[in-house]
């Protein structure tokens, strides 16, 4: 197990905190997700239920099944974000996948099948976000993954719909508008020069 | 992979992230939709198993019966017991489901659908569930008055099924 020293931003405090990004997803992240993500996740569900406003879009996700079925699949890499003993998010990155955008059409990328925040760091689930840069952190980490497969930065990815200022805003990815073929989901590129950009 | 990040950066880009929800990746259920297309819809499944276990902790509240206790009465593991009040994705066991129904005196065939082992499913069903899971509470306490008549009318559906 490789362990990257990362930090994250305690809402709370204002301050940074030492974390871990951790490569390969293991048995002790299910369990996190499955003890503490599933019970907070399932409260707000409860409150939701019958409510015009909207469920978590990715409620359904069962990352112990995601994570079998990559088992053993040398194109797949998974990452977890730990903090104070509790996973904070995760991540499958599929290198095995090639680019669409013009200008890079049919070369190699980094492909982030999924990537997920633990729920006591989403807005949309409790009131008070725990800690902030989860995202920021496994997209940097796929860009990792990229360089490291010669892929030069380049990644991309499918947003769910109530995420897409993050990777059009904050990520400055390109958005290659909706993709008819992967459930209406909106497609994501980011180039090397954006990479740089994102990574500087 | 080497992953040398400055501390500005991690400052700036968390500020940048906000409150911004991150989450990709393909939508639909686990497992794929290949194999979700031959089984009943995973996020029905999980939605009246979601119910199931408020049924059940509220069922376990009303008898005044401690997990372990009720574990105990029904002869199974208090782990079934944990998972099933608080994991929706946690399928229970069809014999779980036949002591738990035997225990509490309900209906066994109901429950299997309820916990997502049927899928002869009565299509009110889920409505049913979903109204009695919005109108569960948190209180580990005493049932209120609400939850009470809650409970009695999902109770009196799933004693029709």
């Amino acid at each position: 197990m490789t362990a990257h020293p990362i930090l994250l931003l305690d809402k709370r405090t204002g301050k940074l905190l030492p974390a871990e990004l951790v490569e390969t997803i293991n048995e002790g992240h299910l369990a996190s997700v499955e003890k503490e993500w599933m019970p907070i996740l399932l409260r707000r569900l409860r409150e939701l239920v019958g409510q015009k406003e909207p469920l978590p879009e990715n409620r359904h996700w069962v990352w112990r099944e995601k994570v079998a079925r990559i088992q053993g699949l040398l194109a797949f890499r998974t990452f977890a974000v730990v903090c104070e003993g509790q996973t904070q998010g995760l991540m499958q990155v599929n290198t095995a996948v090639t680019c669409r955008l013009p200008g890079q059409v049919g070369k190699e990328l980094a492909y982030v099948d999924y990537v997920e925040s633990a729920p006591w760091n989403r807005a949309s689930i409790v009131q008070q976000p725990r800690f902030g840069g989860v995202g920021t952190t496994l997209i940097r980490a796929a860009i990792e993954v990229s360089l490291e497969e010669g892929f030069h930065g380049r990644i991309g990815l499918h947003s769910l719909p109530q995420s897409e200022a993050f990777y059009a805003q904050v990520c400055e990815m390109t958005d290659l508008g909706v993709d008819g073929t992967y459930e209406n989901l909106r497609y994501f590129e980011m180039t090397p020069a954006q990479a740089t950009s994102f990574s500087s | 992979m080497k992953l040398a990040i400055t501390r500005e950066w991690f400052e700036r880009k968390a500020k940048l992230e906000g409150d911004l929800e991150i989450a990709a990746g393909m939508l639909a259920r686990d497992p794929s939709p290949e194999e979700a297309a031959t089984r009943p819809t995973a996020e029905t499944d999980m939605e009246t198993r979601f119910a199931f276990g408020s049924l059940v902790e509220y069922m376990r509240r009303k008898g005044g019966f401690t997990m372990e206790r009720l574990a105990e009465k029904a002869s199974i593991d208090v782990a079934e017991i944990r998972n099933i009040e608080r994991d929706a994705h946690y399928r229970a066991e069809p014999r779980t489901v036949y002591q738990l129904a035997s225990t509490f005196g309900l209906p066994n065939k109901a429950l299997l659908q309820l916990s997502g082992n049927s899928s002869a499913r009565d299509p009110g069903m889920h409505e049913h569930a979903m109204r009695f899971a919005a109108r569960s509470g948190e209180s580990v306490q005493n049932l209120s008055k609400e939850e009470k008549r809650a409970l009695e009318e999902f109770i009196a559906f799933l004693a029709k099924q």
